[in-house]
């Protein structure tokens, strides 16, 4: 019931990625999906329901476009509004105003006024610019299909259905499974736009194979974070009565059904991506490293190294292994700094870091030269006064 | 026993589904001890975006915001703020949006200054904090505490922005209650679930921006007024101006005012 409550408070965007956190019983086979009608984009508001909903984003976008966590850069949100126009064709991409948010959670959403917001965290995640492809296609699909609204629709039905029947006392058996259909609902909603998505991105001649990995890797984290916190895995409980979203497994199988049937020669984009993205990744990891969530971070730094050997992926991994600070963590995070100096001469960062994890083991004059030559690498250092504290350059 | 366990655990039950707002008692507004506006020159105050909402309460408590009220109610709120405050010989700037830093430190402090309300208006009315409590007086022998806020001295920066030696704060939420709620309303009473027809809150407050300091709040969870019109939006803004500063103690609901 307090589900039940906060989605009947809530439902202003559809989110990508729902992390749920209720286990459920067995779910019932799936109906068929709905299919909802596409609007011709863009389109303005009708009806009262319709245009409220827009004025309360409206409402939320208008303090966004001034929020700090808004990545302004001309280059980055050209690259991705680019990908975004290329997917849903150049008219319809007209009607979405892009926000890259910069937070370590992986997710992106949108709203019913047309405001996508992608997570720099989603950006860390893929890979190439073909599964950028499949979540701004899916987030669009939310949009021409009004999702929001259709779902706002439903959950006052059901959630009025259920009142109703759980006053009569002997109907709330009957209202808790009233109250699942709505989340039937959602996660329909879910598929449809994640089958628009794929559809999108291979009429635009990406790759669908590609689209299935980012579920992949989240799959991964979940066992990482559960094997580090000693926890069932989510990957376990993913497929729930009361899930917002398709579970994993099933959007990847679906998914991968839909690869197999595109003929080959769909493109990748993986340079392109990894190239509009490489000044970003190295800060977009810190971000991900400083959730404490070891676990996770450890998989996905793997994933990243096995795609790319880069010198800033062994400072992230000697950050990690430095702020976990389990006995023999710091000695590895000093090698890895260590193997992170050696392969790049323009990384200030794992001076700082090798210089910190040294006086943690006590080894005081060469945590001190470190955290001098960082400070010499670095002479911007927004932390100089504490760092060339720690270095002894103060009395 | 068995009956009324039964009846207490769906009353519950029906609570959840229905949406309670837990009713704070009402109190008079706060001022800072002391504080009176300047009287050898002119004040200026800049009026931060009015938060105003109007829509409907759908049975289970879907709160529907409705786009043509919200509008009409921002002009009549505006309006009438603008009338009352001329009355009281106070000029009041109306912020638009700004682009850029300055729009980044204007919304810093709006999102800082909702936060602190919130906090004024569940700590200064509902329950009080025991570190604002006030050391005993003989000459005041009642519990007294501290109207004791401030969205700290960098508050000042939006004194070099706008100019103005205050910012308001205003905040209106209504939603009237369909006939399905009210049906929902009436039937929960009868599993002895108290549930409210509608929402009808608002709150008001003023920044010094000087030192950053509240120096005035004040909050109605039960206000009157409907804004979607002229008279009501005039009571809407005389209740929740009740007590500013400088005006007369008008804490006495307007002779107009509906019975709820």
């Amino acid at each position: 019931m307090i589900a039940f409550q906060r989605l009947a408070c809530a439902g202003m965007s559809l989110a990508l990625l729902a992390v749920g956190q209720r286990a459920g019983a067995a779910p019932p086979p799936e109906p068929q999906p709905v299919t909802t009608p596409i609007h011709a984009v863009p389109y303005t508001p009708e009806g009262v329901e319709e245009k409220g909903l827009w004025m309360q984003v409206d409402e939320v976008e208008r303090q966004l476009k001034t929020s700090p966590q808004v990545i302004s850069d001309a280059a980055l949100n050209g690259y991705v509004r680019s990908v975004l126009c290329r997917t849903v064709g150049e008219q319809r991409c007209a009607a979405a105003r892009l926000y890259i948010i910069r937070s370590p959670e992986a997710n992106a959403s949108m709203a019913p006024n047309g405001m996508i917001q992608l997570n720099s965290g989603m950006l860390l995640h893929l890979n190439s610019e073909a599964q950028l492809a499949s979540v701004l296609g899916h987030e669009f699909a939310h949009y021409e299909h009004r999702h929001t609204l259709l779902y706002f629709r439903e959950s006052k039905k059901k959630n009025s259905t259920s009142l109703w029947l759980a006053m009569t006392g002997i109907g709330l058996i009957a209202a808790i499974s009233v109250e699942n259909g709505l989340f039937r609902y959602s996660r329909d909603m879910e598929r449809e736009a994640d089958m628009d998505g794929l559809a999108r991105m291979a009429a635009a001649g990406y790759a669908q194979s590609e689209a299935a990995a980012p579920w992949k890797l989240f799959r991964a984290e979940w066992d990482g974070t559960a094997a580090e916190r000693k926890r069932r895995s989510q990957t376990l409980r993913d497929d729930k009565v009361t899930g917002t979203h398709p579970g994993m497994a099933e959007r990847i199988a679906y998914t991968e059904a839909e690869a197999a049937r595109q003929p080959p020669g769909g493109e990748t984009g993986v340079e392109r991506y990894q190239s509009a993205l490489a000044p970003w990744l190295p800060g977009f990891l810190d971000d991900q490293v400083k959730r404490n969530d070891f676990g996770a971070s450890e998989v996905l730094i793997a994933t990243l190294t096995e795609r790319n050997h880069a010198a800033w992926l062994l400072a992230a991994r000697a950050d990690l292994y430095r702020t976990r600070a389990l006995p023999g963590d710091l000695e590895r995070a000093v090698g890895y700094y260590s193997d992170a100096i050696a392969a790049s001469s323009d990384l200030p960062s794992a001076w700082r870091g090798r210089g910190l994890a040294n006086l943690k083991l006590g080894n005081a004059e060469a945590g001190k030269a470190d955290l001098k030559a960082y400070l010499a690498r670095s002479p911007d250092a927004a932390d100089r006064a504490m760092m060339s504290m720690l270095a002894g350059e103060h009395p | 026993m068995k009956q009324w366990s039964r009846g207490a655990v769906l009353g519950g039950i029906v609570a959840l589904c229905i949406g309670l707002s837990a009713q704070p008692a009402t109190a008079a507004s706060l001022l800072k001890e002391g504080f009176a506006f300047p009287v050898d020159r002119p004040t200026k105050i800049a009026v931060l975006r009015p938060d105003v909402s109007v829509g409907t309460l759908r049975s289970a408590g879907e709160d529907e915001a409705n786009a043509e009220w919200t509008e009409v109610a921002r002009q009549n709120i505006t309006e009438e703020m603008k009338t009352q405050a001329s009355a009281q010989g106070l000029a009041l700037d109306f912020l638009g949006d700004m682009k850029g830093a300055d729009g980044e430190l204007l919304d810093q402090y709006r999102s800082l200054f909702k936060v602190v309300s919130g906090a004024i208006a569940r700590h200064g009315f509902f329950d009080h904090l025991p570190t604002k409590l006030e050391p005993k007086n003989p000459a005041v022998p009642s519990k007294r505490w501290r109207m004791d806020w401030s969205l700290g001295p960098g508050a000042a920066q939006l004194r070099a922005l706008t100019g103005a030696d205050y910012a308001l704060l205003l905040y209106t939420h209504d939603a009237y209650g369909s006939s399905g709620r009210k049906a929902a309303v009436i039937f929960a009473a009868m599993w002895g679930v108290a549930a409210p027809f509608g929402v009808h809150e608002g709150y008001a407050g003023l920044v010094d921006l000087t030192s950053g300091d509240l120096v005035w709040f004040n909050t109605d969870p039960a206000i009157g007024g409907d804004p979607r019109e002229k008279l009501g939006a005039a009571q809407r803004v005389r209740e929740l101006m009740a007590g500013f500063p400088g005006s007369k103690p008008a804490s006495q609901p307007a002779p107009s005012a509906p019975a709820r």
